[in-house]
């Protein structure tokens, strides 16, 4: 039995997404180890390009479900058409980009197979007798080697990034197989209302070319304004950001937020106190020219993205530093 | 209407993680633990549910060893009216799908309409756990909702997207929530919440209560096997200064100017 791998494709604009690209790209290296196919399948109404689009990037196959009742997803629709596809071509594995839509998506179909989802992965091992996935778990302070032993099919889930896709062909040839789908909806239990911005946003972080950003780490409300104050203060104006604990504890307004739920910034220099690094906040700075990190634990993911790092406790460290730039900036 | 909350305990974040003997796992003893993040806000949001609707009974459920009784007992402080602690030695060590499996007995056993989870679990954080229970329940679920309301025919929920977009639809019951962090703002817990928690009832029902065979569960029940847990390796490029704070803070803007020409 060929160890196929099936990938599940976003689309957004008539394209795949990025995610589901580099998904693509390592299911191509997972076949080519064991001699299976790179399968692919895309759900969605009017979606020929898509599907044409990644057969020409990499799939073997790829498996069109075309409904009308598939335009806007729902778990439901796409449940219905990639479980019994998944039971037809019994892959070995079924990947996704670790994105919203998979983490709303995927571990609903795993379980009809009484599979958990290998989730969040950011490297893997293949040789002849096993698949290893890499996993970070406590906010990436630890790498966990995870091997699923149950039966296939497997589950998994990829860190946006961590499989470049750079490799993917361009003219591959792959084949696209119609599937029609009998999908009526009463069987589709999510209604969607409407999809809006989350809410007016006032701040431009995006544009800024200094921005200094505060975490949980500097503890109160109090010690923010203070400390971030004496920072911004000091480069005679920078941009202030947050990470998402920060807003959701309402010491700034949700517009200051970086991160994949927040802004992505891209500034000359970005200074990050008590921030640890966590991967939703570290995908919203890495455009930043310079990356300055304060924080009490040498250890934090953090320091994995800084061009500076300074351990220590940001009450000593900062009046310190923002005296030295105010002077600087004056000399 | 009854709520099912499934809170997890974890390592406070700033606690220095040990790995034990076997390497794959950290040390628990010396550890301080708390309720995860998003776990908080679910029960923040259920007891908003509860007030608004003025009637129904919130339970929450944890699993994990001894230790986890004191999430139960903050979320009773808070609010929260009864607990169950799934303790047996056969539910620890599980994977996820074991731990939905749990969940999904108590769900059951309970007729809870409505579970709500968190999102993430902020230790092992496979972020899963509340859509395999509503994969094994057979129940719409949302995840990462940023806001519910109870409407005819079931419930209105705002589930977050990429981009700062939001997503509204309208799901029946019975129904799966995941609860992302920032829904609402927590409530603070009182002295008299505190005091009244103490009164609260919490079960400790077993697997064979539940109707769980030992092998769908904990350590004999998992498919997931952690091969080895460790350190990443260091691949950062990030040059360190140190010293005193005014030693770094010199040293730190002649870089700036100098090697990074920032300010
Ligand atoms: C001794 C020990 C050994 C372990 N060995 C393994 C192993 O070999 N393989 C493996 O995959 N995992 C192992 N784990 C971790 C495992 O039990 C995870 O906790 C479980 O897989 C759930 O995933 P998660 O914590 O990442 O939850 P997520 O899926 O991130 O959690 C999301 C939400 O689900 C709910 N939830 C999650 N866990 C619980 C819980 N315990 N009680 C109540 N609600 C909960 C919460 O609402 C939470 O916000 C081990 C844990 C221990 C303590
Ligand atoms: C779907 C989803 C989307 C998300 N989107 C985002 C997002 O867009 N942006 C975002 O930021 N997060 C986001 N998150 C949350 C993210 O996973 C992390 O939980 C969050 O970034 C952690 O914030 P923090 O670093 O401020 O807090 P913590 O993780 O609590 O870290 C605090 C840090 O401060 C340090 N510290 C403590 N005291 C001091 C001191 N005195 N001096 C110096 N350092 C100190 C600690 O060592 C620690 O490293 C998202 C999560 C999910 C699940």
């Amino acid at each position: 039995m060929a160890k196929d791998v099936l990938v599940v494709i976003e689309h957004e604009d008539g394209a795949p997404r990025r995610p589901s690209l580099e998904a693509l790209s390592l299911a191509r290296r997972m076949a080519q180890a064991t001699g299976g196919r790179a399968l692919a399948v895309v759900a969605g109404h009017g979606t020929e390009a898509v599907a044409q689009a990644v057969a020409s990037s990499g799939a073997d196959v790829v498996h069109h479900f075309d409904h009308e009742l598939l335009a806007q997803y729902t778990p439901d629709g796409y449940r219905l058409a990639i479980t019994p596809l998944i039971r037809e071509l019994e892959p070995e594995w079924v990947l996704m980009g670790h994105t919203y839509l998979a983490q709303d998506l995927l571990p609903l179909i795993s379980a009809t197979f009484d599979a958990p989802v290998i989730s969040d992965c950011v490297d893997m091992e293949i040789d002849a007798e096993k698949v290893v996935f890499h996993r970070q778990p406590y906010d990436a302070k630890l790498v966990a080697r995870i091997f699923d032993r149950g039966p296939a099919p497997h589950f998994a889930t990829l860190q946006s990034g961590a499989f470049p896709a750079d490799d993917l062909p361009q003219d591959h040839g792959g084949t696209v197989d119609a599937h029609t789908i009998d999908l009526s909806g009463d069987r589709i239990r999510r209604r969607v209302l409407e999809i809006h911005d989350a809410g007016e946003s006032t701040v431009d972080l995006s544009s800024a070319e200094m921005i200094v950003a505060g975490g949980r780490g500097l503890g109160s409300k109090e010690k923010f304004q203070q400390l971030i104050g004496q920072l911004v203060e000091a480069l005679g104006g920078a941009a202030v950001g947050a990470s998402r604990p920060v807003v959701d504890s309402e010491w700034l307004p949700h517009d200051h937020q970086i991160g994949s739920s927040g802004q992505i910034v891209s500034p000359k220099l970005y200074i990050g106190v008590g921030i640890s690094g966590a991967i939703q906040h570290v995908v919203g700075i890495r455009g930043s020219q310079v990356i300055v990190a304060i924080n009490k634990d040498k250890d934090a993911p953090i320091f994995n993205e800084a061009t500076y790092g300074i351990v220590g406790d940001a009450e000593e460290l900062v009046p310190a530093i923002a005296q030295a730039i105010a002077e600087a900036r004056q000399s | 209407m009854k709520i099912l909350v499934a809170i997890k305990q974890v390592p406070d974040k700033n606690a220095r993680l040990q790995l034990d003997e076997s390497g794959t796992r950290i040390v628990e003893t010396d550890l301080s633990w708390e309720t995860n993040e998003s776990d908080r806000y679910a029960v923040e949001t259920a007891l908003r549910l509860r007030e608004a609707a003025g009637e129904g009974e919130v339970v929450v459920v944890t699993l994990g060893p001894e230790r986890a009784r004191k999430a139960i007992s903050s979320a009773l402080a808070m609010g929260a009216d009864r607990g169950i602690h799934l303790v047996d030695p056969d539910f620890q060590g599980g994977d996820p799908l074991c731990v939905a499996r749990a969940l999904a007995a108590v769900a059951q056993a309970e007729e809870a309409p409505l579970v709500l989870c968190g999102t993430r679990a902020d230790d092992d954080g496979y972020a899963e756990t509340p859509i395999l229970l509503a994969g094994l329940l057979d129940r719409p679920a949302v995840f990462l909702t940023m806001g519910v309301e109870q409407v005819d025919g079931g419930l209105r929920v705002v589930r977050e997207l990429e981009a700062s977009r939001q997503e509204v639809s309208e799901i029946p019951l019975p129904a799966v929530l995941g609860i992302q962090s920032g829904i609402h703002e927590v409530r603070f817990t009182s002295l008299k919440g505190i005091m009244a928690a103490k009164k609260k009832p919490v079960g400790q029902p077993t697997p064979t209560e539940l109707g769980l065979s030992a092998d769908r569960i904990g350590k004999a029940g998992r498919r997931l096997e952690v091969l080895s847990l460790a350190p990443p390796e260091k691949k950062s490029q990030c040059e360190f200064i140190e010293g005193k704070p005014e030693e770094i803070a010199a040293t730190l803007v002649d870089k700036l100017r100098r090697e990074a020409k920032v300010l």
